[in-house]
């Protein structure tokens, strides 16, 4: 069962709407970080709440790259600015799971249930989010080397690319069990569904994810690609688990799509004559 | 006939509270419909058949090892011909392999939907009613072998 295309539309609509305020809230300029260690001069935006605590430069890397970066403090500031981080990043990968939620729902029920099933993955993804913090202060502990550090980033979101044991994960995500309609139960299940969908989601994304917190600059840049690369990946179909790259080609493609426009093919050609 | 305001029938209707589980010559269940379900189908009912728009009976997740199956699947009754109504067939090829376990998950299974567009107002006369679902095997399912159908519903698509 498939939601209507009018539904679906406006499903989608209000998924990237979302999607892209959260990217301006996050690209909106703040004041200019103190002169230090870590500011690299120029204008940063945090959300962490606590400002100049996690710079988040979207600007450009520059001539002197600083040895650490600061690791935030676990407060409500760090939440929200977390949370829209993945309103920002993870709405537009929801929107199947959202489809699927949407269409299995009674109408009385609906906003109920697709609440629960953003709380259930939202928990998960601040659990998540802790974790990564903790790895963000131990690479800056183990490796106080800036460009060791992001080189081992690199390698450890690349190894964990083309891993089978990250296509388990992203074929997990695709799986969509059937939602009660009726009761306690119909609320259990967008919940569960919430917290099953963040874990599998987290699971094959947690490298990428860790990425941006390690680079010195350019922190949004590396936000936009690694959100871009996690949309792409989620619309390929499940695969057998193996050792390949996965999500770059469609990535590209979407991105060449996007901005391009659609190719001529040897079915428009032949349609033309 | 009057216009009905189809665009507030929601598109999901009525759902089943259990797996149907079928075995042997036949399986019977009955699909609640929501208030709002009620009150859509008496929209449906009072509208004009050419201007209805399109209703679902959907199955969901049916899992099983017997691939060489073909279910007739009736809804409603026809009291004057004392007879089910046939929503249609379904032959399972694939089953076997939809529902292998990966990794510790039983498999997605297979998904029909029906169109019973045609048998609404025999399936469902009023809009109180539940709808009633017959599924019976080409052949009677060997004892230690079953089909379960997680999932029924009654979807709608309006009228484009």
């Amino acid at each position: 069962m498939a939601t209507s295309y009018q539904n679906d539309l406006r499903l989608r609509t209000a998924v990237f709407t979302l999607s892209l305020v959260a990217w301006l809230v996050m690209l909106w300029p703040g004041p200019a970080a103190p002169a230090g260690a870590n500011n690299p001069g120029y204008h940063t935006v945090t959300y962490c709440g606590s400002a100049g605590a996690f710079p988040v430069s979207y600007a450009l890397p520059g001539p002197a790259l600083p040895t650490a970066t600061a690791v935030p403090a676990l407060t409500w500031g760090w939440a929200s600015g977390w949370g829209v981080m993945l309103v920002a990043m993870m709405l537009p990968t929801l929107v199947p799971p959202l489809s699927h939620v949407y269409s299995r729902s009674f109408v009385q029920r609906r906003a109920q249930a697709i609440g629960l099933f953003l709380v259930g993955y939202g928990t998960v993804w601040l659990g998540v989010g802790v974790l990564l913090l903790a790895l963000q202060a131990l690479a800056q502990y183990a490796a106080p080397n800036v460009y060791l550090r992001v080189a081992g980033a690199v390698l450890l979101a690349l190894g964990w690319q083309v891993s089978p044991l990250k296509q388990r994960c992203l074929n997990r995500g695709h799986r969509h069990p059937a939602l009660a309609a009726f009761g306690w139960r119909a609320e259990w299940d967008a919940l569960r569904l919430g917290l099953e969908h963040g874990a599998w989601c987290a699971a094959s994304c947690w490298a990428l994810m860790l990425l941006p917190l390690l680079l010195p600059y350019g922190h949004v840049w590396a936000m936009a690609l690694v959100g871009l690369l996690m949309f792409c990946e989620r619309l390929d179909p499940p695969a057998q688990p193996a050792w390949r790259w996965r999500g770059f080609k469609t990535a590209i493609g979407y991105g060449r799509l996007r901005l391009l426009g659609a190719r001529s093919n040897s079915y428009s050609l032949l349609a033309q004559r | 006939m009057a216009e009905t305001p189809l665009h507030e029938v929601p598109s999901l209707l009525g759902s089943s509270q259990t797996a149907l589980p079928i075995t042997g010559t036949e399986s019977r269940t009955t699909i609640e419909l929501s208030p709002e379900g009620k009150r859509g189908v008496a929209m449906l009912l009072a509208a004009a058949p050419s201007s209805r728009g399109r209703l679902y009976l959907v199955l969901e997740h049916l899992r099983g090892t017997l691939d060489a199956t073909v279910l007739q699947v009736y809804v409603g009754w026809n009291a004057a011909a004392r007879t089910h109504l046939l929503a249609g067939s379904w032959g399972l090829f694939g089953l076997r392999m939809a529902s292998l376990q990966y990794a510790g998950e039983p498999g997605n299974g297979l998904d029909k939907s029906f169109d019973i567009s045609a048998l609404l107002s025999s399936a469902l006369p009023d809009a109180g009613a539940e709808l009633s679902v017959r599924i019976v095997p080409n052949r009677p399912l060997p004892a230690p072998a079953k089909l379960v159908v997680e999932h029924l519903s009654v979807a709608y698509r309006p009228p484009n």
